[in-house]
């Protein structure tokens, strides 16, 4: 009976309903913080100095000409190369090892997972304890395997950013992983032996069976990575802040630091806007790549 | 035994090792003592394992000195705190995206995929690039430092990955059966409750459990809307022990560890829990959506 009186309302209208509370939390929770930070951005605010003057471009002037900038730009686009490659690859990889028969991989499948349930300031802990120079487990084991001879800094300079960049890979390649082993179960078992019969070998098998099922769970590991590496900022503020030096100051913790070290709200906006139009930007050239062909 | 075997054997315990490795180091270090863990090369197997620090942490033994009582105290509220911004924000965020990815992903609607882009867009954005607006809007309605704060926070991140994932997952539902119920004389909505929410009941529960995760593991918003308030979080209570931006930690490297373990315990759980649906995920792209899901319900 009353099924009648709600078939008056269109499916459109009725949809419009069900999405009326989301829409209410996004445009109070994103829409008008982005207008408000945008609307910073063209301000000198600033909490410590009481300012809050209209400026126009200038935050992004000096964002745009200040050599800080240009490094944090370099070690971001670093450490995102360094962690979408290896967790691409080794996400391929985990899948496909997974998605094999034998004992114990129910076992292997369920703790494969954990990394990524792991706060990144958790394993910033962790691998600190790893990296420790003095007593560090990883010199540890070098050094019993026989391949260094005394206790090494692997957070140096040169090198922090990738020591950074291998513990951010180790948290989040699995969840890639799951994406990846997720396709790979929807490919028809017939197709492999088909190509078995064809005489094709391991290589050429997933080139031409396994591949074309992976493009779609490829594109969405590609760039969820791509945004998470540029946005990644825990591991980073816990483990190095940022050092030593400016070593690992990647864009979201010069945009902390910028914004927080001296309450410059304006500046940091600024700087955040300039860091969200290039992960924007990146992500949107990645989508059309990898959609192109369809 | 064939080659192929062997290798697949010898991969799996690489794999095991690189995974297990660092949580393992962290397990050795909260039950060594100070001395045997700068012991140089590392005690594999602790010659004289304690869990005093573990026994003192969650208050079943009293605790030895002033720094560990406050310890504990930090780590009692934290996890309090953690608890009900957590569940709060996981209640009001799945409920929201269910209704929402429901209509997204069985309606055809006017706006629907420039509402889909600005949803994926609002999660392109970094944390430090949102932090700027709530931090001053938060300080000018005197919300810093409440469990508001987080929680408000929270949802306007948890809220678009839920509606995301579960549109995934209302899409690829057979229509069959919310059909016949719809011409059987059942309403819309009761045909959405006892329908379609019981059958992507899988769904509901890896949701939720994704919102929960990714609110307790949540760092940089805790430590700068409420680190070192009495609504602090569990991840500024831990990082501050370790001694965040610098900061001297004298409470040692076994106590850290060990309030790390403890406040990862929960995720672990239900990091092995979510294992088991993950793979049952269905990550939906613009794209896909436009050209291949099915419409109606």
């Amino acid at each position: 009976l009353r099924g009648k009186g709600y078939r008056r309302v269109s499916d459109a209208s009725y949809a419009y309903l069900l999405i009326i509370p989301l829409i209410i939390f996004e445009l109070g929770l994103t829409v008008y913080p982005l207008v408000y930070s945008f609307w910073t951005s063209l301000h000198n605010t600033n909490l410590a100095a009481n300012t809050d003057k209209y400026v126009g471009l200038a935050n992004y002037i000096h964002v745009f000409t200040s050599s800080a900038t240009l490094n944090s730009l370099q070690l971001s686009l670093v450490f995102m190369i360094t962690v979408v490659i290896s967790s691409v690859l080794l996400g391929i990889g985990i899948a496909l090892l997974l998605n094999e028969e034998f004992v114990g991989r129910g076992l292997v499948r369920a703790l494969v997972l954990l990394p990524w349930a792991i706060a990144e300031y958790s394993c910033a802990i962790m691998w600190s304890g790893i990296y420790n120079q003095s007593y560090g487990f990883l010199n540890g084991l070098l050094m019993q395997l026989g391949i260094i001879r005394e206790y090494t800094s692997f957070v140096t300079p040169a090198y922090a950013i990738y020591a950074v960049a291998i513990a951010y890979t180790w948290h989040y390649t699995p969840l890639g992983a799951f994406f990846f082993l997720g396709s790979l179960q929807a490919v028809p078992q017939d197709l492999y032996s088909q190509a078995k019969i064809d005489g094709a070998k391991v290589f050429r098998r997933f080139w031409v069976v396994t591949r074309p099922f992976m493009r779609h769970s490829f594109m969405i590991v590609a760039i969820l990575s791509v945004v998470q590496a540029l946005q990644a900022l825990d591991l980073v503020f816990v483990m190095t802040f940022g050092g030593p030096g400016v070593a690992t100051q990647v864009l979201p913790y010069l945009v902390y630091r910028e914004t927080f070290a001296t309450m410059s709200l304006g500046l940091g906006a600024s700087l955040a806007w300039t860091l969200s139009a290039l992960i924007i930007a990146l992500t949107t050239v990645l989508f059309v790549l990898l959609t192109r062909r369809r | 035994v064939s080659k192929k075997k062997i290798s697949i054997y010898v991969c799996a315990i690489a794999l095991l090792f690189w995974t297990l490795f660092p949580i393992y180091t962290l397990v050795l270090t909260s039950i060594e003592q100070q001395v045997e863990l700068v012991s140089a090369p590392p005690h594999w197997i602790p010659e004289s394992p304690t869990a005093s620090n573990y026994l003192q942490l969650l208050g079943i033994t009293p605790a030895v000195s002033g720094m560990m009582m406050g310890t504990v105290e930090t780590l009692r509220v934290g996890l309090l705190n953690s608890i009900i911004i957590a569940l709060a924000v996981t209640g009001i965020a799945t409920l929201v995206s269910a209704f929402a990815g429901f209509a997204f992903g069985r309606y055809r609607f006017r706006g629907k995929m420039q509402m889909l882009f600005a949803i994926l867009f609002s999660r392109l954005l970094p944390s430090v690039a949102m932090i700027i607006p709530f931090f001053y809007l938060f300080n000018q309605l005197g919300l810093l430092a409440t469990q508001q704060a987080l929680i408000i926070t929270y949802l306007s991140f948890s809220i678009p990955l839920a509606t995301w994932v579960l549109l995934g997952f209302f899409a690829t539902l057979p229509s069959e059966m919310i059909k016949s119920a719809r011409i059987d004389g059942c309403s819309r909505t009761s045909s959405i409750l006892r329908i379609a929410m019981p059958m992507s009941r899988a769904g509901i529960v890896a949701v939720a459990i994704l919102v929960f995760i990714g609110c307790w593991n949540e760092f940089f918003f805790a430590l700068m809307l409420n680190g070192g308030t009495p609504a602090q979080t569990i991840p500024p209570a831990v990082a501050s022990l370790f001694g965040v931006q610098g900061g001297i930690n004298q409470l040692g490297q076994p106590a850290i560890a060990a309030a790390t373990a403890i406040s990862l315990a929960p995720v672990l759980v239900l990091g092995l829990i979510f294992q088991r649906y993950v793979t049952r995920l269905r990550i939906v792209d613009p794209v896909t959506i436009a050209l291949e899901l099915p419409e109606g319900a």
